[in-house]
């Protein structure tokens, strides 16, 4: 019963308003009907009941008898009053001691009671009682006979008891038919219920529908989502607090994204800052290195720490402002058509890995890439393999027909002693340092970050992960031609050449 | 060693530029603003300008174009990554590489002899080249069209040499970037098209349909074929 | 909406049958009203008697035409003359011993005196009523009245009638 009532939950709001409308209509419908029909019946059988009592008093009434009766008498006596049988037909049993006759071939009768001829015979009223026998009714009576003057009393017995047995079917069809016309009344009723039911329905299910559509909208992030605020009731009210708190939340995200911007761009303007100061210091590090040989071992030191610190001071400041342009949304995609296997080569190339790195670049693939940014993915993830990893570090290149489109997919897999797994889904952070123990890397910890956001630039993927065969392997996927953006100001869409 | 006019405002570095490349012998005058820095160039008579896009009153852009109306010299121009005015404009106004600040000297210094480099190194033979209206003197290092001197920049010139080396055959910018430049192979392409445009605007007659520098689709350029 | 409607229809259902359910219901026994009265023939102006016989229920009047002479002690009489076969054809009795002996009957105001020439000490009860209720009714159709039995062995007082 429960999780049938749980399942009744579940069900939709127009199916309850319609079930509860028709649950209150059949209520209304079934009892009024029931109350009618059994105030009917009673005043039906009433009317049938009263007529036949009251005319076999009369009929008998009518009699004048010879005491003793004889069995002929008695029969005669039956016939006589069985004649008049109202409203139908009767079959009148006689008794008077122990003779016993009937209008019928039986003498007696199994429809009288033995508590119709108790009370019959027990006290001098008229009696009767219904009894149904396979399916049919009946109206039995007992009519004790007596002897005396109309409203004189006492009467004395005369030793006669008149039973009379009256079919009912005339008024069990009458109740039938009511019980039909109600329920054929019921059902048109029902049918009717479902009209207001409906419109109802629809006239909360509407406003609702509203609801959820400028919820899913502003869920989309169209923030300016507003409903129409229709009347004045629940549902309006609803309406009204919807789009408060749409304007509120609007309000919200537009500060927290100013908040966002400005934060940013401070970090935009720091590095700015910083950027000035360090290109005097960068330009003399040289100099310091080279004569800090001069100085005394102590101030050799120093000045040797300085050049070095500057120069990783430096790249940070670099990276900084790179990631600061992603942020910024203001990093532009330089595309050119290039040879992706000379273009891998080339970055290893310029930085002298070749021993160290192991190729598989096939020749032929050609795509539309920021080189730039490619030869700075390409050379951190290598650099990165030979640093936290170990040689030789395997980068092979191949092409990929992937259901978003085709795709050049670029490997880069060391054999050192791979990630492990609770570093694995933080090693794109910004500034994250996988070794917790190594506080200081030749890295600025931002260069899975600029790689990340360099690859996702081009419109690809990168992961990380560990090979079956040991190591850690970096898979770079860049959409062969990536989709068409729009074009920056300034900033030419296509890689094509100047013509 | 050549002689080098610094135009940069910001203090430390000029200072540390100037330090670093005295060291390693180049004569250096320093200017702070770019009023100062014209003034210089009758003065001290530069072999190369090193030039700060961003500077007060006039700005670096405009001291390249002013440069530009009278001279060839080469200009390297210093900017920082994320500058409002974009390095393409600076290009555009005759530069022939940029610098990205901050620098080691070491940086600077290459990339001062690679725009110095084939100026003083006759590309091969001697004699003039003819093609088509163009006359190329490779050791005397001028180019003229239809008999009147072009006045190339340096990298305008080394790359119509370089081009026109070659005829008909197809350079890769990238290929560009690495043998006219010296930059690595990922560098800016937009280099090589700044300059391409500020070339053909000198050297081409109808600039919508190139005839010596022509365009090869989706795989750089070339000189010629000449129809 | 599909499963919904069955869920309704479920609903629906035992309403539509309940009134179905019902129709002409059997009752209990109900009294209703008066007995039938009938006249007997022939009534007392005609000569009829009534003269009370032990019935299955208790003492039942049955009517002796007297051809006129409609009196108590002919009431009484008939009544010591015992049933008559139609009488216990229909299953009556006397429960007074038949007496074709002398008797006498005086009136009294509303006491009737039946004198008798045996013992009438062991009279049953029914015997008794059967005499009062004969000489009470034959003398007037109230039963306001004494029936006083004198019988050899003694003098009793019978109960009023019933009826």
């Amino acid at each position: 019963m429960i999780r049938a009532l749980k399942r009744l939950g579940r069900i939709g709001l127009r199916a309850r308003l319609v079930a509860a409308f028709l649950l209150v209509a059949v209520i209304a419908a079934g009892t009024t009907a029931t109350l009618i029909y059994q105030e009917a019946r009673s005043a039906i059988l009433q009317q049938a009941q009263d007529t036949a009592v009251d005319q076999l008093r009369e009929q008998i009434g009518a009699q004048k008898v010879e005491l003793p009766m004889t069995r002929d008498s008695l029969r005669q006596l039956s016939l006589t009053v069985g004649r008049q049988g109202k409203p139908h037909p009767w079959y009148v049993y006689a008794e008077y001691g122990t003779l016993r006759a009937s209008n019928v071939s039986q003498p007696t009768s199994a429809l009288l009671s033995e508590d119709l001829r108790r009370r019959a015979g027990a006290n001098p009223h008229g009696t009767f009682q219904r009894v149904v026998k396979d399916g049919k009714p009946w109206l039995t009576m007992g009519m004790p006979v007596r002897l005396g003057k109309e409203g004189m009393q006492p009467t004395q017995p005369s030793g006669i008891m008149v039973y009379a047995v009256m079919p009912l079917n005339a008024e069990e069809d009458t109740v039938q038919a009511m019980v039909n016309a109600a329920r054929d009344g019921a059902l048109p009723a029902l049918a009717i219920a479902l009209v207001p039911a409906l419109l109802a329905a629809r006239s909360v299910l509407r406003p609702v529908r509203d609801l959820r559509r400028a919820a899913s909208s502003m869920g989309k992030g169209r923030l300016d989502t507003r409903i129409e605020v229709k009347g004045s009731d629940e549902l309006a009210d609803l309406a009204w607090t919807f789009n408060e708190s749409a304007r509120e939340l609007e309000r919200s995200v537009e500060e927290l994204q100013k908040a966002e911007a400005r934060a940013r761009r401070f970090a935009a303007d720091v590095s700015h800052e910083l950027r000035t100061p360090l290109a005097g210091m960068l330009a003399v590090t040289e100099v310091l290195d080279e004569d800090a040989d001069r100085l005394d071992p102590d101030t050799a030191a120093a000045v040797r720490l300085v050049s070095a610190e500057t120069g990783k001071l430096a790249t940070l400041v670099d990276d900084l402002m790179e990631i600061s342009r992603f942020d910024a949304k203001a990093a532009a995609l330089n595309l050119d058509e290039v040879d992706v296997a000379e273009t891998i080569a080339k970055t290893l190339q310029r930085r002298r890995w070749e021993e160290e790195v192991v190729v598989g670049l096939p020749d032929g693939i050609r795509a539309m890439l920021d080189p730039r940014r490619f030869d700075i993915v390409v050379a951190n993830l290598v650099g990165n393999a030979l640093r936290h990893g170990a040689a030789p570090v395997r980068v092979t290149l191949r092409t990929e027909e992937l259901p978003e489109g085709p795709r050049v997919v670029t490997e880069v897999h060391d054999s050192g002693p791979g990630l492990a797994p609770d570093v694995l889904p933080h090693i794109f952070d910004r500034f994250f340092k996988a070794d917790a123990a190594r506080t200081r890397s030749v890295g600025s910890g931002l260069g899975l970050a600029i790689t990340l956001e360099n690859v996702r630039l081009h419109g690809g993927t990168v992961r990380a992960a560990n090979h079956p065969d040991g190591g850690a392997v970096f898979t770079v996927v860049l959409p062969l031609r990536p989709p068409v953006a729009e074009p920056l100001p300034g900033e030419p869409l296509s890689a094509e050449p100047v013509s | 060693m050549p002689r080098v006019l610094l135009i940069e405002d910001d203090p430390s570095v000029r200072e540390g530029v100037e330090l670093g490349l005295r060291r390693r012998g180049h004569e250096v005058r320093a200017a702070e603003t770019g009023e100062a820095g014209l003034a210089a160039l009758k003065t001290f008579q530069p072999e190369l300008v090193l030039l700060d896009l961003m500077l007060p009153g006039i700005n670096g852009v405009q001291v390249c174009t002013r440069i530009r109306e009278t001279s060839q010299l080469p200009i390297i121009m210093l900017t920082a990554r994320g500058d409002d005015f974009d390095v393409v404009v600076g290009l555009e106004a005759g530069a022939d590489d940029y610098i990205v600040k901050p620098a080691r000297t070491e940086v600077i210094e290459a990339r001062i002899r690679a725009v110095l480099r084939r100026l003083a190194d006759p590309g091969g033979r001697p004699g003039l080249e003819f093609h088509g209206e163009l006359a190329l003197d490779r050791a005397g290092l001028t180019a003229a069209k239809s008999g009147e001197r072009l006045q190339l920049a340096p990298s305008e010139l080394k790359l119509l040499l370089h081009l026109a080396a070659s005829p008909e055959q197809v350079f890769s910018r990238q290929q560009l970037l690495e043998s006219v430049w010296e930059h690595s192979y990922h560098g800016d392409a937009r280099l090589v098209d700044a300059c391409v445009r500020r070339l053909r605007n000198k050297i081409e007659d109808v600039s919508g349909s190139p005839r010596y520098i022509q365009t090869v689709r989706g795989f750089g350029y070339r000189f010629g074929p000449l129809r | 909406m599909r499963r919904p409607r069955t869920g309704v229809l479920a609903l629906l259902l035992p309403a539509v049958l309940l009134p179905a359910a019902c129709g002409v219901r059997p009752s209990g026994v109900v009294e209703v009203g008066d007995p039938a009265l009938v006249q007997t023939v022939p009534d007392a102006a005609h000569g009829g008697v009534a003269v009370y016989l032990k019935g299955p229920d208790g003492v039942l009047p049955v009517i002796r035409d007297t051809e006129g002479k409609a009196t108590a002690g002919r009431a009484v009489m008939m009544l010591f003359d015992g049933p008559r076969d139609a009488d216990r054809a229909a299953g009556l009795t006397s429960e007074l011993p038949s007496y074709f002996g002398a008797m006498g009957m005086e009136l009294d105001g509303t006491t009737v005196r039946i004198t008798v020439y045996r013992p009438v000490r062991d009279f049953s009860a029914v015997a008794r009523q059967q005499l009062s209720c004969t000489a009470a009714h034959a003398r007037e159709d109230s039963g306001a009245v004494t029936v006083v039995l004198k019988g050899n062995d003694t003098t009793l007082t019978l109960e009023r009638c019933p009826f």
